[in-house]
């Protein structure tokens, strides 16, 4: 695995991409909007030799992922051509400097606490101890906009956000799983908010190919099936070949998972797995990860199925970190781990250093069309976006 | 900080500065009780958690529901055998019962076994934690 790394120095609490810009929130909650062409552009500028790998990792991100791309890399020459490319790339980083500009939106949210920050259909999302708030940007400026404030949608204290098929879906605790179908969302006056709770605890969520999986604490999955309807108008986000389908219900069916992982996981593994020793789980859209205290971690494909419990596959077990996992994301290559002292991405068995730094937040955005595979880490020195090419050509998406 | 007295339940220490007693107990260390799987980790004994418990007494790291919390070092030393690093002392009103303490962890945890919110910025503010350790254990990471 190959990386190339920007720096921007900072007081920050989070950052999103989304649509080409960088969205960073300050340590004093307001927003910063980067246009990723004009930090391309001064990369270009202050160093022409890291051109190629700026535009091809940072602003034409899906280019990677192309068919046209995949077949011209198919040669262990054109691979090696890359790889020169990104050898040129400044170490560890390129650090933005401060002439290249940015817009700064000073909407304070009501708030000293952003526990989780999300931007899906235009808007913008910030979970905090104080409930969730949200504000439609228009993008289609030269230069984002926002509101002049951010409209609470509820109380709860929310912890983590995610968003697929047109509904959002908010984990708050021990005040559970809410979801709203935000494609529906005509005008943002509280009297029509439409949250519902899906399960009476969360503390994350995350989507499957057709379904989610709701985590009741770090090791409780539970598998809820979601029911889709076809949308009045296109979706912002999410247009795929399956037309612009929205979440009409999610938690009809649900079905509990820890006690189907163990026994599938038991079944291949007998000498080595130890329920009791389980310290985290996790799920990309199509695969299971459960990692445990004593350095292991295991691999289940598995797929949602309409009526009855998942399709699941043992698939592999590896080694693992010797440190707790403390969140983990996907990218369309593999998994990035946010460990106590460092950030890390594994494909196919092979550990890449990301950040060998501390982490407030790390995100990945494997289904925005820019970003796939793009890793932004913010931590108190500032945010990192890290660019990854796979160098084998071998990985295939998770 | 004084010594202790074995007795039925666990080691009593007997009162601190302002006058609190302390029992480390047996159902928070080694095999312990099965219904409680929060336990200290072996290189953190006893004496070291009653001394937390005294930092946390003396600091008044309490918060408003009357429960103190502790971490040691910042945060950078595990203080349970599942890699805890910070413990809840809960609260208790009545000063004939010793205090008792267990480590805790926000990931795995109800969200009565995790510090408020405001009390960890507080801890953040007068640098007892700097800022990703706060932010970890508001979001429920550790």
């Amino acid at each position: 695995m190959r990386t190339a790394t920007l720096y921007i120095p900072g007081d920050f609490e989070d950052a999103y991409l989304y649509m080409g810009w960088l969205v960073a929130i300050t340590s004093e909650r307001s927003f910063r909007f980067y246009d990723l062409d004009d930090i391309v552009a001064e990369i270009c500028k202050q160093v022409p030799s890291s051109a190629y790998i700026a535009e091809l990792i940072f602003r034409h991100n899906e280019w990677l992922t192309s068919a046209q791309f995949v077949s011209l890399t198919r040669t262990g020459s054109a691979v090696q051509e890359i790889v020169s490319q990104f050898n040129l790339f400044p170490k560890p980083h390129f650090q933005i400097p401060s002439e290249v500009g940015f817009k700064e939106h000073d909407v304070r949210i009501d708030t000293n606490v952003v526990l989780d920050y999300f931007i899906y259909n235009r808007q913008i999302y910030v979970g905090s101890k104080g409930g969730l708030f949200s504000a439609l940007v228009d993008w289609d400026e030269d230069v984002p906009s926002l509101p002049a404030r951010f409209h609470k949608r509820f109380d709860a204290r929310c912890i983590n956000l995610t968003g697929r098929f047109g509904a959002v879906v908010a984990s708050c605790g021990d005040d559970g799983l809410f979801w709203s179908a935000e494609d529906a969302y005509r005008d943002l006056e509280p009297e029509n908010n439409q949250w519902e709770v899906a399960e009476d605890k969360s503390v994350r969520a995350r989507w499957l190919s057709n379904g989610i999986i709701n985590y009741k604490t770090a090791i409780d999955p539970n598998l809820l099936g979601i029911r889709k309807t076809r949308s009045r108008e296109p979706l912002a986000d999410d247009q795929d070949d399956q037309g612009n389908l929205v979440v009409a219900a999610i938690g009809e069916e649900r079905t509990p998972l820890q006690q189907l992982l163990m026994s599938e996981i038991r079944s291949h593994t007998p000498d080595v797995f130890d329920a009791d020793l389980i310290q985290y789980i996790f799920n990309s859209d199509k695969v299971v990860f459960i990692f445990t205290f004593d350095g292991h971690f295991f691999a289940l494909d598995m797929k949602a199925r309409k009526v009855g419990p998942p399709q699941l596959r043992f698939n592999h077990t590896y080694k693992g970190a010797d440190t707790r996992i403390l969140s983990a994301a996907a990218t369309k290559l593999g998994v990035v781990l946010e460990t106590d002292h460092r950030v890390w991405h594994f494909a196919n068995g092979e550990w890449t250093r990301v950040l060998d730094s501390r982490a407030i937040s790390v995100r990945t955005f494997p289904n925005a069309k820019n970003s796939h595979n793009i890793i932004s880490v913010t931590t108190e020195d500032g945010v990192y976006l890290v660019g990854l090419f796979d160098d084998t050509r071998r990985l295939v998406t998770m | 900080m004084g010594g202790y007295t074995v007795v039925i339940d666990g080691l009593l220490f007997a009162g601190n500065a302002s006058g609190k007693t302390y029992i480390s107990l047996y159902a928070h260390r080694g095999s312990g009780s099965p219904r409680y799987k929060s336990k200290w980790c072996q290189a953190f004994g006893p004496a070291n958690e009653h001394a937390l418990f005294c930092v946390a007494d003396a600091s008044v790291w309490q918060d408003a529901a009357g429960h103190f919390w502790a971490v040691h070092n910042s945060g950078s030393t595990i203080i349970g055998e599942r890699g805890e690093i910070l413990c809840k002392f809960p609260a208790n009103g009545n000063p004939s019962v010793p205090w008792h303490g267990y480590p805790v962890s926000p990931a795995s945890e109800r969200d009565n076994d995790c510090p408020p919110d405001d009390f960890v910025e507080g801890w953040r503010q007068s640098g007892v934690v700097d800022k990703t350790l706060a932010r970890r254990i508001q979001k429920r990471k550790i």
